[in-house]
């Protein structure tokens, strides 16, 4: 009764409240940042490179310290070493494995570490092995095992003194789709509450419970996927050209474009917008185009179309253009 | 109780480890049987005016010899651990960083402590005369070879933690441990030292452990050369090395 209670009004949750932060001569990454981050939720975490994703994972583990504000669990400071592990899981990007040893072993290494010892470590293992099918691959040196294998002992190393949170970075880099599954599925039925790092937005879409999108350091998006592309929804149009005449492509007014070698991403809040100019480009360069797809809104196009992803793409489509002109 | 039982576990990683990769402990075994066979018939007559046997002599400092070597490969699982990332998991257990270091330690305590007794079964069985061990004399040798691998093994550790990388880890063992080795009562007795080494024997922590070893595992009285109580020394060094690591390791993060 009493943790339904504490569920409802939020106790439970893992908040960031006014945390600043910046790494030595690079200046601030955070600055009054606050998060609210419910209990069993779990939560994907989106932005470009540098935009202070895994930096935030890292403040959450105390493996960052924040110059100011606090991190709170149960509305409590997580500010011991021995309390964080405690309570939290962590997946590092750099799977963080020892290759000479097996998963057997590194299990009971890491459970020992715990303190996690007898019965209740047998029930959490045969858990977690059965959970991820690793149980033919107990006793192998992980050296000998693929990355995807690899990937799913650091996965079930993160994982066996049964955290309460879990911290992803990037977990899911060279696994199958049907790994990707299963692990998302098995996260998804522990109820933890899961922070997951990732590049994969249409992963993000399918599975999250809320996106978090960051853009040097500052939260832009915090909602569901829904609620992320209903608030302005965004197109997307993918036109492969010929080289020669990537010149030629007509102006357009309020759409980004995106430009890389040969093709160009286009992205507009109106799918008039974005079909109407290609259309008149069709009739003009008919033979010009190679290939044109064009996405129904989705989470990519949106946050493609909204902060204008992959800038230094088209800053270079615009060099690629000029130094074709000069020739 | 839990302590114990991460040291257990720590100690069953380094030994699975040295049993996938037993090459080390042969190599281990086999430089102190080179250093007693050929350095020793070597230069068994060149000092026949010693109070006892030559042999007798070299061998508690071809033990001492190991123990330095031994302790000085502490930090290299350190640095396998670093560059696998493996390390980033010390940071995230239910462990205090004084319980990780200390486990460290004692695991590579334990292979250091087999490799003294096998060799002192070596020097046995190739002949060496006056080897004796008591009960008493064991126990102290567990001691002194733990303080010695506390000092050593921290060191060792330290230079790891801050150099990250095996080439720096390597050049500091080829670095330190020559001149460490050469410098003290090891292997050559104090009197037939020049004047310049003769004193810096003396205060050579590796000359501190020789003699302690000499004591209790030969029946052999050789003339002590070194200056201040030797126990004392080892302790001082070991508790300044181990709590000098022991705060560093303490003030880094990893992820």
């Amino acid at each position: 009764m009493l943790v339904l209670l504490f569920t409802t009004i939020g106790l439970n949750d893992l908040r960031l409240n006014n945390i600043a932060f910046g790494y030595k001569g690079k200046g601030r990454i955070f600055e009054g940042l606050n998060l609210n981050f419910k209990q069993g939720s779990f939560v994907f975490i989106l932005g470009e490179n540098g935009s202070g994703k895994s930096t935030l994972l890292k403040l959450i583990l105390g493996a960052n310290e924040a110059s100011s504000g606090s991190i709170t669990y149960n509305n409590l400071p997580l500010k011991d070493h021995l309390e964080r592990a405690k309570r939290i899981g962590y997946i590092p990007q750099s799977k963080g494995i020892d290759p000479e040893m097996s998963l057997n072993d590194m299990l009971d290494f890491i459970a020992k570490s715990h303190r996690l010892n007898g019965s209740i470590f047998q029930e959490r293992k045969s858990q977690i092995i059965s959970s991820l099918g690793l149980s033919g691959i107990l006793t192998e040196r992980s050296k000998k095992l693929s990355g995807g294998q690899q990937q799913l002992i650091s996965i079930s190393l993160g994982l066996i003194h049964d955290p309460e949170i879990v911290l992803l970075d990037e977990p899911f880099v060279g696994l199958d789709y049907g790994t990707r599954s299963k692990i998302i599925a098995f996260l998804k039925s522990t109820g933890k509450t899961i922070l997951c790092v990732t590049h994969d937005i249409d992963l993000a879409q399918n599975n999250a419970d809320k996106i978090l999108f960051l853009e040097k350091g500052k939260p832009q998006e915090y909602g569901t996927p829904e609620e992320i592309i209903e608030q302005q929804p965004y197109f997307v149009a993918e036109v492969d050209f010929a080289p020669k005449l990537m010149d030629r492509l007509p102006e357009m007014e309020e759409v980004q474009m995106i430009y890389h070698y040969h093709r160009v991403t286009i992205t507009c809040p109106d799918r008039k917008d974005l079909t109407d100019p290609i259309d008149r480009l069709l009739k003009q360069r008919e033979e010009s185009i190679l290939q044109l797809k064009v996405y129904r809104k989705n989470l990519k196009s949106t946050l493609i179309g909204r902060y204008q992803l992959s800038f230094s793409d088209r800053e270079e489509g615009k060099k690629n253009k000029k130094r074709q002109r000069k020739k | 109780m839990n302590m114990l039982s991460y040291i257990l576990v720590v100690c069953k990683r380094m030994w699975k480890k040295l049993y996938f990769r037993p090459i080390h402990l042969v190599v281990s075994f086999l430089q102190p049987v080179f250093w007693l066979t050929i350095f020793g018939f070597l230069f068994e007559a060149k000092f026949s005016s010693l109070q006892g046997n030559y042999l007798s002599y070299l061998l508690p400092g071809v033990c001492a010899m190991t123990v330095l070597q031994s302790s000085a490969q502490s930090g290299v699982l350190f640095i396998k651990d670093l560059q696998t990332n493996f390390f980033g998991r010390y940071n995230f257990v239910q462990q205090s960083k004084f319980s990780i270091l200390i486990s460290k330690i004692i695991a590579d305590y334990t292979r250091i402590l087999f490799q003294v007794l096998i060799i002192l079964l070596i020097g046995f069985c190739i002949g060496v005369p006056n080897i004796q061990l008591t009960f008493s004399s064991t126990a102290s040798l567990i001691l002194v070879t733990f303080l010695f691998t506390l000092f050593y093994s921290s060191i060792s550790c330290f230079i790891a933690l801050k150099t990250k990388t095996s080439e720096l880890m390597a050049t500091f063992i080829h670095l330190l441990n020559l001149p460490i080795v050469f410098t003290s009562t090891a292997l050559i007795p104090n009197k037939n030292l020049p004047d310049w080494l003769e004193l810096i024997a003396k205060y050579n922590p590796l000359s501190h452990l020789s003699e302690l070893l000499r004591e209790m595992t030969i029946t052999t009285p050789f003339e002590s050369s070194v200056s201040g109580n030797s126990w004392v020394v080892l302790a001082s060094l070991s508790l300044i090395s181990f709590t000098t690591t022991y705060l560093y390791l303490r003030s880094i993060r990893y992820a």
